[in-house]
């Protein structure tokens, strides 16, 4: 039984950071229709910043973090300057090849700079607590606290806000939104900025806890996009939702299921929801 | 006066047609005499490789060229192809061209079970679809120890004596790529290939015009998976061992880079993209580290200012001056 807490624990801490890209993703697929497929390599490079500042420069873990989630949106309206005359063309599928185009380049850079080791990163929240029994590392407690305030404060920002219901504005209608003086290319790459510090956040956090990677976008980014289908695209609770339980569904897995086939879940559930329902559970084209 | 003009450009474009076939002639010429010059095993070795690339990315060319379809599981295809042959050749003794052909039919065939539920799906969902369906390929041919030796690596795959020398391989690899070629050619004139045309310009217009969506798909997409599985029969043969990294969805990135550059639904573009990109940075010798990056950002320069790729740019360039030049 306390095995199965464990694994619950593990699910909420995966879950968290699936929840966290998928978020950033889901953002930038409903406003501007771009399905981002380089966001695990933002991702990863966040990683690769945080790893820098703190082993190579020797800052504090949280002095990087802040740095990490401020550059990132930088790198990622860079990223938007390449997917515009892209989108503005419009031909379906380019968009997902430059995407990929981004995603190998960005990868093969990192690996170039830091070589193709894994890289360790030390967290300050060292040590663990006893929570009912369970022995938790504190950094886990921080990733799942840390993931479910920032969903808080995006969903304030995106309701609340009137920057906030700009975007949502772009997402619903995109030429009524030019129509009230919108700029849509300032919301683009506003919502560049807000999911590519919220995939930053997401590397911070989860750094110390697995090895830092070249190729450790590409898995988080594939689930993310099984999550982005299951949930809806464009859907930010459908994220939500959809990144917690498939963070669950693997940790879980792990039970009743050989660990080599884990993989499997996410793109298994994905296959199977598009053979049964072509257009995503939520029938919204891409 | 007039009729001058006209005959003038007439003879231009017969000029420039013929200038076509001399020059693509010349290449397979050139080809075809190149081991006479006795190079280097290692540049033999890479020209071979770089011809079984571009029979990989001729099949995607079917694919996405043609039918206008993005798959990205065509790297497991590939590895399907080659593990296919691989074990029939290492573990149970098949004869060589007996197990090439089974290796390309079960290949096309899976396809052909695979795209039941693909092409339900479309544009950026079949891309994710076919990606998904990559990483499960590769995670089965990974797990599935007893059958593909995992990640200990299948080794011990044999050629027949007429294909044992580096030379022997080449040209059996040269005079596949050529067949594919003109395969590809008449499949793009003849009706089926003027059917999925028109299926990617507009499907729903194509399916009111009486053009069956399933049965056009389903053939492209078997087709295609065949191309690409002979290529990876052929990579099989020539390296002689194969480790589950041939399935994986890199390689689909890869074969996407290569016609992407060289230009989709082109004739010549897959070998102008996988030789550009794959061979001539292979025989650089100084380049071979930053591999993957130059492919990233030649494939980004080519999405965002050349669509049509390489040889989709020199074709609208040449159609622009000599209108009468449509057929290439």
């Amino acid at each position: 039984m306390t095995l199965v807490f464990q694994q619950i624990l593990n699910g909420l801490v995966v879950g968290s950071i699936y929840t966290l890209v998928a978020l950033g993703m889901t953002l930038i697929q409903g406003t501007i229709r771009i399905p981002n497929i380089a966001h695990g390599s933002l991702y990863m490079v966040a990683a690769y910043i945080i790893y820098t500042l703190t082993h190579t420069l020797g800052l504090s873990y949280w002095v990087a973090v802040a740095v990490a989630i401020a550059v990132m949106p930088v790198l990622g309206i860079i990223v938007e300057r390449i997917y515009w005359p892209v989108r503005q063309k419009g031909t379906g599928i380019s968009l997902f090849v430059a995407g990929i185009g981004i995603l190998v380049l960005l990868n093969n850079s990192v690996r170039l700079i830091y070589g193709a080791q894994w890289k360790y990163v030390r967290g300050p929240l060292t040590g663990t607590v006893d929570v009912f029994g369970l022995i938790v590392t504190r950094q886990r407690i921080l990733i799942i606290v840390a993931a479910i305030v920032s969903i808080a404060l995006l969903n304030l920002f995106l309701n609340k806000t009137l920057i906030g219901s700009t975007i949502q504005a772009v997402a619903q209608n995109p030429s009524g939104a030019s129509l009230v003086g919108i700029n849509i290319r300032t919301t683009s790459m506003l919502t560049f900025g807000i999911a590519t510090a919220l995939a930053g956040l997401a590397a911070a956090l989860i750094a110390p806890v697995f090895l830092v990677y070249y190729e450790m976008g590409t898995p988080v980014v594939l689930r993310a996009m099984a999550i982005l289908v299951v949930g809806g695209l464009g859907s930010v609770a459908g994220a939500i939702v959809g990144g917690y339980i498939l963070g669950l569904a693997e940790a879980m897995s792990v039970l009743f299921m050989p660990a080599g086939y884990q993989d499997l879940i996410a793109f298994g559930l994905l296959i199977a929801i598009l053979t049964f329902k072509p257009t995503g559970l939520f029938g919204r084209e891409l | 006066m007039k009729n001058l003009a006209l005959n003038r450009k007439f003879s231009k474009t017969a000029l420039t047609a013929n200038t076509q076939a001399i020059l693509v002639l010349s290449v397979i010429a050139a080809a075809a005499v190149f081991p006479a010059m006795s190079p280097s095993r290692y540049i033999m070795t890479v020209i071979t490789m770089g011809f079984i690339w571009s029979m990989a990315t001729m099949g995607l060319n079917i694919l996405l060229g043609l039918a206008g379809q993005a798959s990205i599981a065509h790297g497991a295809f590939f590895g399907i192809g080659a593990y296919t042959f691989g074990i029939l050749n290492a573990k149970h003794n098949v004869n060589f061209w007996l197990a090439m052909v089974i290796a390309v039919l079960f290949t096309s065939l899976l396809a052909g079970l695979i795209s039941l539920p693909a092409i339900r799906t479309r544009i950026t969902y079949f891309a994710i679809f076919t990606l998904c369906l990559n990483l499960i390929i590769t995670s089965l041919v990974n797990n599935m120890e007893h059958i593909t030796e995992g990640p200990r690596g299948l080794i011990g795959i044999t050629r027949p004596a007429i294909l044992a020398s580096t030379a022997g391989m080449y040209y059996f690899c040269l005079i596949l790529l050529v067949l594919v070629t003109l395969f590809v050619y008449r499949l793009r004139n003849s009706v089926i290939g003027l059917s999925w045309a028109s299926i990617r310009i507009n499907e729903t217009l194509a399916s009111s015009l009486g053009i069956k969506l399933v049965y056009n798909k389903i053939v492209a997409f078997m087709l295609s998976v065949a191309v690409t599985a002979l290529a990876g029969a052929l990579y099989a043969a020539a390296i002689g061992s194969l480790t589950p990294s041939i399935t994986s969805f890199t390689i689909s990135f890869y074969l996407l880079i290569y016609l992407i550059v060289g230009g989709p639904g082109t004739i010549l573009g897959p070998i102008v993209g996988a030789f550009g990109l794959n061979t001539l940075t292979q025989l650089l010798y100084a380049l071979e580290q930053y591999r993957p990056l130059i492919y990233g950002v030649i494939m980004i320069f080519c999405i965002v200012y050349m669509p049509l790729g390489v040889m989709g740019y020199i074709k609208a360039r040449l159609q622009e001056r000599y209108p009468a030049l449509r057929k290439w």
